[in-house]
Formats: C-alpha cells, structure tokens, sequence
C-alpha cells in the first residue's frame, strides 16, 4: 500500500492566467493554490516557469480533468508519464480527478461525462484508481463531477458509490459541494442525505463554486459567484470538515482577485464557530 | 448493455450533427462539446478569427468541429488540422491558411521546450566543422509561404488596420521559434531557408552548405552563410552545437 494522504487543513484559490502577475506581485493571504494540472504538463514556456515561483511559496494541489478513469481504456501512457513528471516537479499536496468518463473509442468530449452506477463501472474505475496509484505510488483524491442525465441501470447512488471506491482502492476524497447542490437539484435526491451518506473523513478538498440556470437543470459553469444555496450547504458541513482544504473554482468570467479573496474570507466565516459578544 | 456500449452510444449523441432530438441533460452534453472545441479554437486562432471576421470564423470553426472529433486528450492540440482545412475551403487566398499556421505554431512554440540561447564565442571553439551538427531551437516550426502573411499577422495582433494582402512569385520561409520565454517569427529568403530546412531535417553543417547554390550568383557564398550563422546565435535559432569537441 502507498502512505496516506496527510491532512492540511486551509483556505485557497485556483491559480489562473489571467492572475498570474498580481500573484507574483504579492504574494495573497491564502494557505495554497490548486493547479489545473493538464494546463501544465507541456514541455515548457512561461506557466512552468510562473508555477515554479509560487510552489516557492505555497503548498499546491494537484487537479486533473483527463484521466477519464471511468472509460474502458482509462488514462494512456502518455497522459501518466506527464503527470508524473509534473507530480514530480510540484511534490504536490495531493493529485485528484474526476468520477467519470472523457471519451471511447480515441474519441474525446473534454467533458467530465456521467457513469451509470453499476457494478460494471464500479469494477473499471477501481481497475483504472489502482492502476494510476501504483504508477504514481500514491493514493488519489475523486471529486463527485455535476451530472444532467442518469441511467435506468443505476444500482448505486453516487455517495454510495464514492464510499465503496474509497473502501476498495484506498482512494480519499475531493468534495465539490456546488456538483452536490447542482446534481441534487437536477435528479431530486437530498444534498443533505447525500452528505450524510459519505465518509466525510476521507474528504481531503473541497470545491466551492458557481452554476447556471437551464431551461429546468442548474448547470455547473464556474463562472459565477458563490450562491446562496451553495454557501448554506458549506455552512452545514463546515463543522465536520474542518480537517479538509477548502477553495473556491473559478474557471470563467474570472474576476480581480481581490473578488475572489473576499469571496474566500465568506468561506472562512462560515466555517468558524459563531461568536456571540 | 456493456459500459463500453452504452458509452459509445452516449458519445455518439454527442457527436452527432445535426443533434438528434435528445433530452435537455443530453442537450447541456451535446452543447458543452461545440462550446469547449470552439472556445479553444478562438482562443488558438486569434488572427485567423480576426481576419476572417466573426461570421466566416465562426462558420469555418463549427465546420472544423463537426468533422474533426478530437482524438487527443489535450485540448491545447485541438484543431491542428484547422490550417490545412482553411486552405481547401480558401484556395485562392494563400494567407489564410498561412496566418491560421502562424497562430498554430506561435501556440505551440510557446509550450514546446526552453532552450538558452548559444554565445557566438561557441564557434571559436569548433575545432572540425566538417562534422558539427547545429542544434536548432526546439521551439522551431518553418513552412514556406507566398503572402505577407507575416506582415498581416503583426498588424492584427496590436489591432491595427493590415496592409493590403500581397502574393509573391517567389515562396519565402517562415520560422517560429521561442527565446526568453517569448515566441517569435522571422521571414528567410529562399536561400537561407533551404540552408535551415536541409539543418531541420538533421543533415550535418557541411553537407548542408555544400548542398545550397545561391541564387544571388555574386554573393561569396562563404560569407553570406558565416552572416547567417552569426544571426541565428544571436536571434536563439540556433541553440547548440552538437559532434565537435567543444569547450564550454
Ligand atoms: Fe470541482
């Protein structure tokens, strides 16, 4: 078996393009930063570079969308051989991806595509989960994707089915609640059963983000602030999840940074016990 | 149904197109594709889009995308082939598909390996230049063009009004390549090119000098390549020398 993954308990951001010079500029009070890690396993160029600086000054967390460990052929031997050589480079807090599939057949959709939750699935990602982690020889963090369709064949739901992955690979946990509260709305179960439901001790991250509306699903777009909804769910789950990385994904419409450090301090407030004066 | 075919059948819905009538979730799937390919095509294609202007980009791009599923899993080497298409659709207008190259090639040049740019006292210390390789820039993309395509490119990047277009009897070189972190462009008359296309295909120093006829009869061929060499050290072409004993 390979070493745990080690708590760190904080506040931090994505780091983004179009931040990059107010970051090296000063340094934001934040406890880490989460890299998209495909936009930095290239050979070369200005954001390894940008990357290097800021792994001078915080713990960053690794966060891919490509693994597709939920397609029968799984990451190829290119994608790992990259990871690894980024993992390597960064020495990650952790290394996390998605519940999903990216495509069949050599083709992609570069979108993070739903699963039925069968025992068939069940079996493939927790082939593809054991393989990565004896490549990377570490465990993996899997985040709960949004979904707008789900399958007659369903056998599991997806708390249940995240619990057994983390019984049977070892993996651990990255929570997005905005995906809890957008998956919730679009397939009528209880965000709150759902929570209830998964083993929140082995949640090492968690996403908070920003949806759209559709003609009748929520959409998970990271292009806008936090709502209401998602900041009510965090404040409920907060207290047990104290151990966890908490941080915000913002992946469009990216506004100032300053935006989001306040949006990061909301986080902070409703995480701490309340204080009556 | 197998996992494997009921993903197949799931992909399918998605890459059809027209889209077939599909429930709303398989809409937001079907919608996000186009969004995401497209999205990365303008964000690659910048003077393309530019030049061609909204509509005809925007045609041409969704074109692209529904015959070209994307095959890889990065979405930075989509729409490789988008150059190549542009040039079928626009066989008369040689700078289209030479300003979609540009873009492309500056695109990738920017990812593609750092390399130090080589002092030109390396040179003193090639001791047989009848064996020295030169290693070029591992950021170097070249193709030959007939326009000034270049000239528009520059013109569209800082927003400002093009030239007008202009086609040449004669097809000229253009490099891409990569130093201090920057990509950059240069154009090469016809007979330095030939001299950096026999060095990018891996022929050694000598054998591509005695390879090259210049075209200018009067020019002291000797001269003219030691000029060259001189210009790709400092310009970070060339970023090596490799098969001499060198001192460094
Ligand atoms: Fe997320």
């Amino acid at each position: 078996m390979f070493p745990s993954v080690a708590s760190f308990a904080g506040f931090g951001l994505g780091l983004r393009p179009p931040h990059y010079e107010a970051i090296l500029a000063s340094p934001p009070p934040i406890d880490f930063f989460e890299i998209i890690s495909e936009n930095f396993m290239i050979d070369g160029g200005r954001p390894l570079h940008v990357l290097d600086r800021v792994r001078a000054d915080y713990p960053v967390a690794m966060h891919g969308v490509s693994m597709s460990l939920g397609s029968p052929e799984g990451p190829g031997p290119d994608y790992l051989r990259r990871l690894h050589t980024l993992m390597r480079r960064v020495d990650p807090l952790w290394v996390s991806d998605h519940l999903c599939w990216t495509g069949v057949n050599g083709r992609n959709s570069h979108d993070l595509l739903p699963l039925p939750l069968t025992e068939a699935a069940m079996a493939t990602v927790c082939r593809h989960i054991d393989r990565v982690q004896t490549f990377l020889q570490r465990p993996l963090l899997i985040e709960n994707p949004s979904t707008y369709v789900t399958f007659a064949e369903d056998t599991y739901t997806e708390w249940g089915f995240l619990t057994e992955l983390c019984r049977r690979t070892g993996c651990y946990l990255l929570l997005d609640l905005n995906n809890v509260f957008v998956s919730a709305h679009n397939h009528g179960f209880s965000a709150q059963a759902y929570l209830d439901g998964l083993p929140l001790e082995r949640v090492r991250q968690v996403h908070l983000a920003g949806h759209s509306e559709g003609e009748t699903l929520l959409i998970d777009t990271h292009d806008a602030p936090i709502p209401d909804g998602v900041w009510a769910l965090w404040a409920k789950v907060a207290p047990r999840l104290s151990h966890a990385a908490v941080m915000i994904e913002r992946d469009d419409e990216i506004p100032p940074l300053p935006e989001l450090l306040a949006e990061l301090d909301t986080a902070r407030r409703l995480a701490s016990p309340v204080v009556y004066v | 149904m197998s996992l494997a075919d009921t993903q197949r059948d799931f992909l399918g819905q998605i890459l059809a197109s027209p889209a077939p009538t599909l429930s709303e979730g398989m809409r937001v799937y079907h919608h996000a594709y186009r969004a995401r390919l497209l999205g990365a095509m303008a964000e690659t294609y910048a003077q393309v889009w530019a030049w061609l202007g909204d509509e005809t980009f925007h045609s041409e791009a969704r074109a692209y995308v529904e015959q070209h599923p994307s095959t890889q899993w990065s979405l930075d080497d989509y729409g490789q082939d988008f150059a190549d298409f542009l040039a079928q659709r626009f066989p008369d207008d040689p700078e289209i598909t030479e300003l979609a190259w540009m873009d492309a090639a500056l695109r990738q040049a920017f990812a593609a390996e750092d390399a130090d740019t080589l002092d030109a006292t390396a040179l003193m210390q090639v001791s047989d230049w009848e064996t020295v390789r030169l290693i070029l820039n591992p950021a170097l993309r070249h193709r030959s063009i007939r326009s000034n395509a270049p000239a528009l490119w520059r013109a569209l990047s800082k927003d400002e009004t093009p030239p007008e277009v202009l086609y040449f009897e004669e097809t000229s070189g253009l490099c891409v390549w990569k130093t201090a972190l920057a990509s950059r462009f240069r154009t090469l008359e016809a007979d330095e090119y030939a001299l950096i296309c026999a060095l990018a295909a891996g022929q050694g120093f000598a054998a591509a000098c005695e390879g090259l006829t210049l075209r200018a009869a009067d020019s002291d061929p000797t001269e003219q390549i030691g000029a060259w060499l001189g210009q790709w050290l400092a310009e970070g072409l060339v970023t090596g020398l490799a098969g001499t004993e060198t001192t460094s």
